[in-house]
């Protein structure tokens, strides 16, 4: 038995040490994927700590068949859209989410990305913005696939939803990415010669 | 291929899960097509630079917090559990006062045999008259003593009161309109088998325990029982209805 499991079999058996050394072993991926999710630290940090909360409370629902990694990045993903929704409710008028039919982002020319233009730590938080604009299942199927370096059966598993379905997400968020990318690094370009 | 099955597999070329057919189609294309040359180059760039987003360290104090989140709500869910732990004993002793009350109105209250109505009726008038403090508590301090005397033996009592033990149990009934019918009625409402019956009692079979507290509960119901077969755990009960005058 491995030291995961361990630890939550003690914490199903109320050990709250042992969650604690659980919490410890995952906190700093689940702040980042929040983090990832909302480009925010400050609603990453709130929503991080909420996912191991909710964790603490439905951990007699924790199904010892499947791994407490996949349950705990399941969490982080249904807090972060709902999330999501709370708060595009309230800014949908008058800021335009990115959302599925309106990710179609224009290309205005093929060139490659401009990318000698723009200092590096720049470079990175324009990616960041871009990945925080899609909607959240392809965005949590980028953060999962890239930067957790997850497999696409463990994404699936995760997002609940057939590994087809993650092929085609993760594609489709590639491309979105790129083209939205190049756009901005574009503008940005074009900003720093004037 | 052509492009747009090739924009598809970009990706998944990327990752490496094409299938070795896929995989040779799409380099085919690849040699013939500068264009799409050009976007899987770009996928492949942006792909890498995702990888490199650095992980950032924990907001400071994000585990102190968090830890005191859990502590709290682990209080709150051991306060959550006795406060229910604490509403079930409350009604588990207002329902032992009210059985012990109940016997000892019709009985001598150590002694559960039923008595003749008589020697109810003068039971009964010699309580109101100088037994009251003894046998019926009006204030709090009588409840408590009640209370501690029941659960000195709480055990027994649980045992006893819970559920019909024996094959042959007499229920004295002070109301006429409880015969035969009426507990026929009470054994197709609780899904029970009824074997025979007769002017004054019923057969029920019993499959398990749960039947003989479903039994228990509904002849409690209609009057006292006396568990007196002995014949303990047999499939089948007899239950016969008396008066409680006779």
């Amino acid at each position: 038995m491995n030291i995961e499991t361990q630890l939550v079999e003690k914490s199903m058996d109320g050990d709250l040490d042992a969650f604690e050394e659980l919490v410890l072993l995952f906190d700093k991926k689940i702040y980042n994927y929040c983090l990832r999710m909302t480009n925010n630290r400050s609603d990453a940090e709130d929503l991080a700590q909420e996912v191991f909360l909710k964790a603490y409370k439905n951990l007699k629902n924790f199904r010892k068949d499947s791994k407490f990694s996949t349950w705990i990045y399941r969490i982080a993903y249904n807090t972060c859209v709902d999330n999501y929704r709370k708060k595009r409710l309230k800014l949908l008028p008058l800021n335009k989410i990115i959302d599925e039919e309106q990710q179609e982002i224009s290309i205005p020319s093929p060139d490659p990305l401009p990318e000698e233009q723009v200092i590096s730590n720049e470079k990175y938080s324009l990616i960041k913005e871009c990945i925080a604009q899609l909607k959240p299942r392809y965005k949590s199927a980028i953060i999962l696939r890239d930067i957790h370096n997850y497999s696409y059966r463990e994404i699936a598993e995760i997002l609940d939803i057939p590994i087809g379905t993650v092929k085609s997400d993760i594609s489709r968020a590639r491309a979105l990415l790129r083209k939205a990318l190049k756009s901005r690094l574009m503008e940005y370009g074009e900003r720093r010669v004037k | 291929m052509d492009c747009k099955h090739f924009d598809e597999y970009i990706s998944l070329y990327i990752d490496d899960v094409l299938s070795e057919r896929q995989k040779k189609e799409f380099e085919g294309h690849l040699k013939q097509c500068p264009q799409c040359k050009k976007k899987l180059e770009e996928t492949q760039k942006l792909v890498s630079l995702i990888k490199e987003i650095d992980e950032e360290p924990l907001p400071q104090g994000f585990r102190d917090n968090l830890i005191k989140k859990l502590e709290g709500s682990r209080k709150m869910q051991t306060r959550n559990l006795l406060r229910w732990i604490g509403a079930m004993a409350g009604v588990i002793i207002i329902f032992l006062s009210a059985r012990a009350l109940k016997d000892i109105k019709f009985t001598d209250g150590i002694d559960r045999e039923v008595m003749p109505a008589e020697e109810i009726a003068e039971d009964m008038a010699s309580i109101s008259q100088d037994s009251d403090d003894d046998f019926i508590p009006h204030n709090e301090e009588g409840a408590s003593a009640e209370v501690t005397s029941l659960e000195n033996d709480q055990e027994d009592i649980r045992e006893s009161i819970t559920k019909i033990k024996s094959d042959l149990v007499e229920i004295y009934v002070q109301d006429i309109c409880i015969t035969p019918e009426t507990l026929k009625l009470m054994v197709i409402n609780n899904g029970l088998e009824l074997l025979r019956s007769d002017e004054n009692s019923v057969v029920i079979e019993i499959t398990g325990e749960e039947d003989r507290n479903i039994l228990y509960k509904e002849l409690s119901k209609m009057g006292e029982i006396r568990d007196i077969g002995e014949n303990i755990g047999s499939t089948e009960v007899k239950i016969i209805i008396k008066n409680k005058s006779e």
